[in-house]
């Protein structure tokens, strides 16, 4: 479980996030939808310790992550977004390997939990070898997927990650992530611009506009058929 | 040809007094080069490299002549050449190996920083093995220069291949000019083309085609 406690972040005179408080549900999806410039990945990296609160605070599971150091945190939480970022000098494999073995995983242990996510997510053997410029844009984001899994975490933060992956593919994906999801019993924060994935993915979706502020909260189903004012109304297309 | 063979040896030694020497400064300018351009902070960096430039704009000779006034060490000799092309190695490299540093892409720096890679480990696993391209580039540069620079030594004593300019010039010897250049010339390439080779070993990622599955 996520808390967000008032939770507010100020870049010199501009607000980010204003005053934010929201619980994320353990073994649930919560989507954050909202315009650009909503605040939603300051949200997002205020969970790890990326972007420190200005006042406020989060718990994971009842512990502020004030207190936790910064460097073990973050490897406990997995995170996606949507450039995916993979080391273009490494391989597939070793992509998804390297924290683990970072974090004192012997090299074979590592690899070996390494392709057992790759194949969790649909990435076959024939492309451990390969670099990320030789895989395509779909593929690249299931080893961003399985990169995170790695490291066995509780929590995905996922920041548009499947925002530039061409329909057809963003759909499996979609699928797979919700499988994946279950079957791990992950605690997803999920941000997105698109309505169908919103809808598609959330438990709970949390419609935002500027600072973070929430304009309607719930289930994706009660927030369709019952916008709350005519941004939501607008965002969602109903 | 003939005058060639007839000094066969004392080219030789020649030749190995100047590749040592040449070597020692591009070996010492990179590493402190790397050591410098990812400890520094930005607004230092920017100084150094303006300073290393000024350092660079100054002739060779003059550089050779008067660092023993300023560091204690004798006009003649090896020591005070060595610092000084060891100045001019740093003055190419460090601007190249902390633009090599700076040329990681955004988002691969975002996610380290997200799976918790600490500064150290970043630098590690992810700036320098990608600033390899552009420390290589910046190495193939300095190699050149510091090698044809080298031959400016045997004014201030240090005998090496520019010793056969000296020699063949004052001796009115057209051979041992030439042959003072086409050994440069050589040793030039064949460093420019084992960097060129050492590059490509240690980046095996950019020689895969991008092709999509």
């Amino acid at each position: 479980m996520i808390e967000f406690r008032s939770v507010s972040k100020k870049y010199g005179a501009n607000t980010a996030v204003d005053s934010f408080s929201l619980t994320a549900p353990s073994e649930k999806i919560t989507v954050f939808m909202g315009l650009s410039g909503s605040g939603k990945t300051t949200l997002l990296r205020m969970v790890n310790r990326m972007v420190e609160p200005s006042s406020g605070a989060i718990f994971i599971d009842g512990a502020d992550v004030a207190g936790l150091e910064p460097v073990a945190l973050r490897r406990s939480i997995g995170y996606v977004m949507q450039e995916v970022g993979l080391l273009p000098h490494k391989n597939i494999l070793d992509n998804v390997a390297l924290i683990a073995s970072i974090a004192g995983q012997s090299k074979i242990e590592a690899q070996t939990n390494a392709a057992a996510m790759l194949e969790l997510v649909g990435v076959g053997k024939e492309y451990f070898g390969r670099y990320p410029s030789q895989l395509s844009g779909g593929q690249q984001q299931r080893v961003g997927v399985a990169r995170a899994l790695a490291i066995k975490p509780n929590i995905l933060l996922m920041d548009e990650p499947f925002g530039a992956v061409d329909p057809i593919i963003r759909e499996e994906l979609q699928d797979e992530l919700i499988q994946i999801q279950k079957s791990l019993g992950l605690t997803i924060i999920f941000i997105t611009h698109d309505r169908q994935e919103a809808l598609k993915l959330a438990d709970q979706l949390v419609i935002l506009s500027e600072r973070a502020k929430i304009e309607q909260a719930g289930s994706a189903d009660a927030l369709s058929s019952r916008p709350a004012n005519a941004f939501v109304k607008k965002l969602l297309g109903v | 040809m003939e005058w060639f063979f007839k000094n066969l040896e004392f080219i030789q030694d020649l030749a190995v007094t100047h590749l040592s020497i040449s070597l020692l400064s591009l070996l010492v300018g990179t590493l402190l080069a790397v050591f410098l351009a990812p400890a520094l902070s930005p607004r230092s960096s920017e100084i150094l490299a303006g300073l290393l430039n000024g350092i660079y704009a100054i002739p060779s000779l003059a550089l050779f002549v008067a660092l023993p006034a300023i560091i204690g060490t004798s006009y003649i000799g090896p020591t005070n050449v060595f610092i000084a092309l060891t100045i001019y190695v740093v003055a190419t490299m460090f601007p190249s190996v902390r633009d090599a540093l700076g040329q990681v892409p955004a988002a691969v720096l975002v996610i380290s920083s997200a799976q918790g890679l600490s500064k150290f480990q970043t630098l590690f696993h992810v700036k320098f093995p990608l600033a390899i391209p552009g420390i290589i580039a910046g190495l193939r540069v300095a190699s050149a220069s510091t090698i044809s620079m080298a031959s400016i030594g045997a004014v201030v004593g240090v005998k090496n291949l520019g010793f056969l300019f000296l020699d063949g010039f004052q001796r009115k010897i057209p051979e041992e000019i030439v042959t003072g250049i086409l050994t440069i010339f050589i040793i030039a390439i064949l460093f420019d083309i084992s960097l060129w080779l050492l590059g490509a070993i240690f980046t095996p990622w950019r020689r895969k085609k991008v092709l999509h599955a």
